[in-house]
Parts: structure tokens; sequence; C-alpha cells
């Protein structure tokens, strides 16, 4: 007993250095900026701010672009999500069967995640501008041009190029999942006679769902992550159908506008950690149905 | 095992392109200021320099006797002899040229018998009176006194008429040297009457040489008559000489001067210098050549081919520097001047410019604002 | 049939995989374009054509291959452009640092994580999860406060060290290492190894492939980097080149497609040499641990 308390405060001892670097920065970049972060929130000055609870927070809430922000990001994340999980899916579904030159087929899927998003952006000009090279094949199908990136079709295409540099992460992960189910389930199915519907309802997408929670996580992540391209794309004023928090956050930082930018911040994070927690709940309900 | 095979060579190949790449990158990295270099425009360079604008003004003419007589002869008779020819030393008095005067000759032998004739009748007169005399007819005496009267009358009248042709044939038959001197052109040829032009002409030798210039006004302002100066003669080893303004005068014709390319031809005030040389070993007929320096002081100079032009407003290209990533660059920049004065070489400017300041000279390329450039090493 | 079935496949598959690489085939077939004729072919971009008012209804004319294959524009960046190559080294500068230091301090993390009982460890990595999903202009504001009062603005320790304490690769060194049995560990302690001793020379052997997939992970993170060095880096001599490309889409066209081609480079090289790690730590990171 003694013996395994020594050992105990030892092996603390040993996770406190092992931590203590990491900690360190971790703690000065990450922590302590969240911490003042939400402090400034309910301040009215960063310099010896008096407490002004949630005032910050109405402003920010009442605001007509914070919420035209909010409205764009839920908007792009609502329907760019599940497009790219049913996406995925099927494109795992396809690499997973038998294929030639399969591994250099999944290359070219995960290698748009690769390519820096800066130079790739004169690409999306040349296709989507109102001069562009999609606005030449609309003419040639008879359909009208559109200027893409200055009307309600802007969202179209930031969903088209999300899509196209993420679809790849989801395969692989999904590739993973697929694979890790046993084989044999399968051929018991075929014994007992099961459609290949039937087979996948109640098989492949039962293995397939802590992987697929996983994804929409990652991809609910990533969503967040598309402001690059629009940033480059369209700049800080971009059409108003994708003005994204993110638009809106920057915008503040450079007007100077720190308490909105931080209470909008705040308000993020605890949109983002009431889906994570919703998701894992999800997760954890399904497990345990399963066990 | 094949697999892990072929999966080993495509990571040795992407390894070796990887590897080219980086050194790519490097290479370009180290040597790519160096490449530029190479493919900049190249410019030699000059520097503002600060001193004195020199004009010279040069005109050439060619010595000339002072005074010079043109004789010639009224007469229209045809020369009979030319005795001097062009570059003769003549004394006062000598014979130059002797005309064929034979008609006038046969008219005074045709006067004289005319006389010799007249006098014939002298004593039949005389005669005549003194019979008269010797009677008492009044009338008579008076006849014979005014018939011989008249008869010497005659005479006198033939008597000048045979001298004024004996004159005009001394004079005409022949012209002399009025005074000591040089024959300097001879027109008269034997056995054709004069052209009309002066048949001779023959230059005082002790007045000396003068020289005729056309100089443009400015060249001139500060000269004055009496002023000395100095003209090169062109011999076979060029020479100074010293001369003395005669006179300065205005030319009415002026030079068209060549003007900045506008088709518009600026006529330059021209002034006509009459310049008297002494030196007598200078020739006739020698080439003279005056240079005179005007000089403005205390210019900024540059090469006028360092200077452009853009509709009328005139710029050189100066050079900036500027910090690079990679030591510093030079490029172009485009200076407004304003052109003062120029002569053949230096131009005199005003404008944002200062002493020893560098200027683009000529350049490899056409430069514009803002270009990079190499110099030249020099 | 079975064949049939397999070539039909492969060829749609082969399909969507050429429509994934288009942009990039474009890129890099239109990096041979001469400046000129990228200029004639997408003088277009950015202009109203109004064909009611009689304009000529002219559409950008997107080449595959150029008429005349020039090095134009891989001259001009990389000789005349002296700023490309030095912001290339910037980029390089802030990437390398970023990944030999994320790689080390997260390995010591990860151990701690997965390998040492302490307490409050479950809790203490829910903050380091949650912080890596945060967006980037979450912290924005405090940060730039930070950067400033450690004397950090304007220059690139600004983003290295955030780079560095980043918890992405704790999270996934850690997800490497629960992998590991403890039995490989129990061994050695019964040898009487103490803990350093243990990481150093049973560890981190066992979770080389996990380190081979962070640094590329990593690499294609921070060579991506946009929104950082806009707002902590000023001085254009110091910022990587993304800022340079973003810059030259506006400005100078006629050699983005060039530089373009050697600012991804890189990035693919390293893409095709670690694929299989790449892919091995993108499934790592999504397996429950």
């Amino acid at each position: 007993m003694n013996s395994f308390a020594r050992h105990l405060r030892k092996e603390w001892l040993a996770a406190v250095l092992f931590l203590a670097p990491s900690m360190i920065g971790f703690s000065i970049f990450y922590l302590f900026p969240f911490a003042t972060g939400l402090l400034y929130s309910v301040q009215d000055t960063t310099i010896d701010g008096s407490f002004v609870g949630l005032d910050n927070y109405q402003a920010v809430l009442s605001s007509g672009s914070f919420r035209k922000a909010a409205s764009n990001t839920l908007l792009f994340t609502g329907v760019s999500v599940p497009l790219i999980i049913m996406l995925s899916l099927l494109f795992a579904h396809l690499l997973n069967k038998k294929l030639f030159i399969r591994g250099w087929l999944q290359t070219a899927f995960v290698m748009p995640l690769v390519v820096p998003a800066a130079s790739i952006v004169m690409m999306w000009q040349i296709l989507f501008d109102w001069n562009g090279t999609l606005n030449a094949w609309m003419q040639h199908l008879q359909a009208g041009r559109i200027d893409w990136m200055k009307s309600d079709g802007s969202i179209l295409v930031l969903i088209m190029i999300y899509i196209w540099k993420n679809v790849g992460y989801n395969i692989i992960l999904f590739l993973a999942g697929l694979q890790s189910i046993p084989k044999d389930y399968y051929e018991t199915a075929d014994i007992e006679g099961a459609g290949e519907l039937h087979k996948w309802r109640h098989i492949t997408w039962v293995y397939l769902t802590p992987t697929t929670v996983f994804v929409v996580l990652m991809s609910i992540i990533q969503s967040f992550k598309v402001f690059r391209e629009t940033y480059l794309i369209a700049g800080d004023y971009p059409h108003d159908r994708i003005y994204m928090l993110q638009h809106y956050m920057n915008n503040m930082f450079l007007s100077l506008d720190v308490q909105k930018l931080t209470a909008a911040a705040a308000l993020m994070v605890c949109a983002i950690l009431l889906l994570v927690s919703a998701m894992l709940m999800l997760e954890r309900r399904f497990r345990s149905y399963m066990e | 095992m094949i697999v892990e095979i072929q999966l080993n060579k495509r990571k040795k190949t992407i390894a070796v392109v990887s590897g080219v790449f980086t050194l790519i990158l490097i290479g370009f990295t180290l040597f790519s200021q160096t490449l530029m270099s190479l493919t900049l425009p190249k410019v030699t360079l000059a520097s503002v320099i600060r001193g004195n604008l020199n004009h010279e003004y040069e005109s050439t003419g060619v010595l000339k006797w002072k005074v010079e007589k043109a004789l010639s002869s009224q007469s229209g008779w045809k020369v009979e002899k030319v005795a001097v020819k062009q570059g003769d030393v003549v004394q006062k008095g000598q014979e130059l040229i002797a005309y064929d005067g034979k008609e006038m000759e046969q008219q005074l032998l045709d006067e004289q018998a005319i006389l010799s004739k007249l006098k014939l009748t002298k004593d039949s007169l005389q005669y005549a009176v003194i019979e008269a005399k010797q009677g008492e007819d009044t009338k008579a005496i008076n006849d014979a006194t005014n018939a011989y009267k008249s008869y010497e009358i005659d005479i006198d009248i033939q008597q000048r008429r045979i001298q004024k042709l004996q004159d005009s044939l001394l004079e005409n038959a022949k012209l002399i040297a009025p005074f000591d001197g040089v024959v300097t052109k001879v027109n008269a040829m034997e056995g054709f009457p004069s052209t009309g032009e002066p048949d001779v002409l023959v230059a005082s030798q002790s007045l000396g040489l003068e020289l005729e210039l056309y100089l443009p006004d400015p060249a001139v302002a500060s000269l004055k008559a009496g002023d000395e100066m100095d003209l090169l003669v062109d011999e076979e080893k060029a020479r100074q000489i010293i001369g003395r303004v005669a006179t300065i005068q205005d030319d009415e014709a002026g030079v068209p001067s060549n003007g900045d390319g506008d088709g518009v031809t600026a006529r330059i005030p021209m002034k006509r210098l009459q310049i008297s040389i002494e030196d007598h070993s200078v020739k006739e007929g020698m080439k003279a050549k005056v240079i005179l320096t005007q000089s403005v002081e205390d210019m900024l100079l540059i090469s006028p081919s360092a200077i452009h032009d853009e509709n009328g407003k005139k710029y050189v290209f100066g050079l900036e520097q500027k910090a690079g990533p990679l030591g510093n660059a030079f490029y172009v920049r485009k200076m407004y001047i304003t052109v003062v004065d120029s002569n053949e070489s230096q131009s005199a400017i005003t404008g944002e410019m200062f002493e020893e300041e560098q200027i683009i000279m000529e350049s490899s390329e056409p430069l514009q604002e803002g270009d990079k450039i190499r110099m030249q090493p020099s | 049939m079975a064949l049939l079935r397999k070539t039909m496949l492969t060829v749609i598959m082969g399909a969507f995989a050429l429509i994934m690489l288009f942009p990039m085939i474009i890129t890099f077939s239109n990096s041979f374009m001469a400046e000129s004729e990228i200029d004639y072919n997408y003088h277009l971009i950015g202009k109203m054509v109004d064909v009611a008012a009689g304009e000529k209804n002219e559409f950008i004319n997107l080449k595959l291959i150029p008429d005349w294959v020039s090095l134009d524009q891989y001259a001009e960046v990389l000789i005349h452009k002296p700023m490309f190559l030095h912001m290339f080294w910037n980029s390089v500068c802030i990437v390398l640092p970023i990944i030999i230091g994320q790689v080390a301090v997260a390995a010591l993390a990860a151990f701690a994580f997965a390998k040492l009982k302490f307490w409050g460890r479950e809790k203490l990595f829910i903050v380091y999860v949650m912080t890596m999903l945060m967006p980037f202009q979450v912290t924005l504001v405090p940060n730039y406060i930070i950067a400033g009062r450690l004397g950090l603005m304007n220059s690139s320790s600004a983003i290295i060290l955030p780079g560095i304490f980043g918890a992405f690769g704790v999270f996934m060194l850690r997800q490497f290492m629960l992998h590991i049995p403890y039995a490989y560990l129990e061994a050695a302690k019964i040898d009487g190894a103490g803990p350093l001793r243990i990481f150093y020379s049973i560890m981190l052997p066992l979770i080389k492939p996990g380190m081979a997939a962070l640094t590329v992970l990593l690499f294609v993170d921070h060579w991506n980097m946009v929104e950082q060095p806009l707002i902590f880096l000023e001085d254009a001599f110091k910022q990587p080149l993304s800022l340079y490309l973003s810059r030259i889409n506006e400005g100078a066209r006629g050699v983005a497609f060039a530089a373009s081609v050697l600012y991804m480079t890189p990035m693919i090289l390293l893409f095709l040499y670690a694929e299989s790690y790449f892919i091995e730590g993108i499934q790592m990171s999504g397996i429950k641990g």
C-alpha cells in the first residue's frame, strides 16, 4: 500500500515534468487568451474595464451583421455538412469496391486537402467570375449568366469549394470504418438471404455510426475553416450570402471593437461546445443501445 | 512484397525530385540577384557637375588686302600689251597695261593734216592785208583783216583739237600703277577690248590685310572696335596672329539656327566684323579662323545626350536606391529639368538636382520610370 | 462480367478523380504559359461585360494546354521577383520550427496523457481538445494583446510559438500511444527504467509513424496559414508565401500560376512521399481512445 502510494506520487511528478513544456506554452497562448477573451466580453473596455454583465452579448445579438453572419454560418454548415457526409460516404463505398489503380484514385481524392488555399484561388476566380468558365458553360446550355460571387450563388460556390477540399478527409475516415467491419457479418447475411439495402442498414450503417459522428464533428470544424478560401477570393466584405461569423469577427478586430468580437467569439464557442457535447451524447446513447 | 518494393521505388523518386526542387530553389535564391542583373537594362552613369558653361563660336574668313584699286580703261580699246601678272610688285607710275590707240592716232594725223592745210593759207591772207592797207579802201582793209583773224581762230581750234586727242591718246594708251603695291588680279587679255570688269587690280602694300567675319550676336557682345583678337592662320602649321577689330556692324541676313525640331528656324542675329591685320608674315588669300569663348559661370552641367524630351518638357533619368531583400537595388527615377543654356557638349540646367548627383547617360534598353537597372562596371 | 464492372467503376471514379485534380492540373499546365498568353486568356476576370449595352459576349478563355510552352513565369518569379523566394524561405522558417517544436513538445505531453496516471488527466485533455476545435478568430484579440506584451508583434515568433503549443499534436500522438500496449512499458519498468527512459527508448521508436503523420499534417496546416500572418506580420519582408500569393492574385496575374505551382510543390511532394502516414494519421485521430 505504501509502495503503491509512493509509486503514484512518483508517476504524478513524472506527469508534471512531461506536461510542463506543453502546459506552459498552452496556457500562455491558448488558455490565458481564452480566459481573458471571456473576461473582455463582459467588460466595457479592455483596460480597467468594469463589469457590464451581458450588455456586450446583447449588443452583438441585436446587431444586424452578426445575425446575418450567424445565420449564414448556420446555413452553410447546415447544408454543406450533410452534403459532404453523403458524398464522402458514397465515394468511400465506391473506393472500397474492387477497382483498378485504387491507390491512385484515393490519392486524387485526398490531394485537395494538401493544396494550399492561396495557390488555387486563381482557379476559383477563373471558374466563378462573371466572365468565368462556369458561366460560359451555362451559356452553352442556354441558361443565363450568374455573377456567382456577387449573388446568392456565392454560397453554392463556397459549398463546392468546401466539398472539393474536405471530401478526401472524410473518405479516408469512412474507408477505415468500412474496412474495420468484419467480412463474415456480410457472409452470414448473404446466407440468410438478406438484400443489399438490408445488409447496408443493419451491418454497414450500424458499424459506421461512430465514425460518422466523428466525421460530422470534423466536417463542422472544417466548415468554419472555409473562411480562408472565402477571404482569399472575396476579401473583407464579400457578398451578403457568404458573410460568415469569421468575417464579422475579423472586421470587429479591424475596427478594434474588442467587446463585440469577444462576445461573438464566446457565443461561437458556446455553440461549438453545445454541438460537440450533443454529438458525443448521441454517440454514447448509440453505444449503450448497441450493447 | 512487390507492392512494398514499388512503394520504396516511388518514395525514392519523390525524394530525388524533392532534392532537386530544393536545390533549384536554393540555387535561385543565391544567384537570382546575379541572374537578374544580367537581364536588367545596363546603364552608364555620369555625374552632374558644377562649373562654367563655355560657348565657343568659330568663324572663318579669307584674308584680303585692305585697299584695292580697280583700274580700267574707259576707251574700249583693245589691249595691246599686258605688262604685269598677278602678284607682281609694282612701283608707282609703272606701266601695267598698254592699249591699242591706232584709231585715235589716225584721227590725230588727220587733224594735224587739216592744221597744215590751214597754215598754207596764212601767207596769202597776210599778203591780202598788206595790199589792202596800201589802198585807201577801208572796206577792203576790214575784210582782209577779219579773214586773217578768222584764220587764226581756226588754227587755235585745230591746235586744241589736236592737243585733246594727244592727251586722250596718252591717257588711254596705258594703265599705270597709282601707288606702290601688288597686282592682285589681271582681267585684261591681249588682243581683246576690256570686258567691263576692271582690267587690273592693284593693292596697296603699306596698308596691310583685313579679314571679314560673321559671328552671332552674343559672341561679340563684349567686343568693341579697337580690341585685339587672336586669329589662327591656316597654313601648313596653324599659327596665331593678332588682329584688331576695325568695325562691328549688324548683318541683315542672319543665319538660320538649327531650331529645336519644330520646323521653325529662329534667326540668330549676326554681326559682321572687320578685322585689320598688320602682321606682314601672312599673305593675302590665307584662311584665318577666330574662336571666341563666352562662359556662363557657376551652372549645373550635364551632357545634352542625357536629356530626354517629352512634349517639350525636358527630363533626365536619375537613380533611386532602394533596399531590397538581397542588398540594394537601383531604380530609374525621372527628374524634370529646365535647360537654361547649352553648347555642343554640355547643357546648363536647373531643376531638383544637386552637384555630384548621378544621372543615366546611356542605356542598353529604353528606360521608364521605376525600371530596375544595373550599372555598367566602370 | 466482374471485370467489366470493375472497369466501369474505375472509369466513373477516374472521372471524379479528374474533377478533384482539375484545379491542380490547370494550375500546373497554365504555369507554362507566357505572361502575355495569360493576360490574353484571363484579362476578363473581374470585368463586368454588359451584353445588353452591346458589349461583346465574351468569356474567360480557360485553356488546358498553352499555345506556346514557355518558362517565362518561372523565370519571372524566380529571377525578377526576389520577394517570392524570400517569402518562400520565410514560410520554411516558420513551418519548420513549428513542426520540430510541436512534435517534441506534443510527444512529451501525449506520453503523460496516454501512459501516466495523474489527477485531472481526462478533464485537462478535454480542455486541450476543445481549443483544437475553436476557430482562430476566437482568441484573436487576447492573442494579439499577448503577442504585444511579449514583444512578438511583427516577428515570426508571434506565429511560431502558438504553433508549437497547438493542441493537435498532443491529441494525435496520444491516439497513437494509446495503441501501444502497457505490456511493452511494464517490461521496461520491471527492469528499473524511469519514465524518461521508457519514453525515450521504448515509446519514441514505437510512435515514429505517428510523428511522421503529425509532421505531414502540421506541414499542411501551417504551410497554408493565411489569417495569422495577416494579423501578426505587417512587414512584407517577414510574411510567408501564402500572403505573397494572395497579393499576386490581385496584381501580377501573369505569374500567379507558376508561383502557385512552386508554392504547392513542397506540399504535394511531401504528401506523395508520406501519403500512408498522412492517411494513418487521419484515421488514428478518428478512432476513439
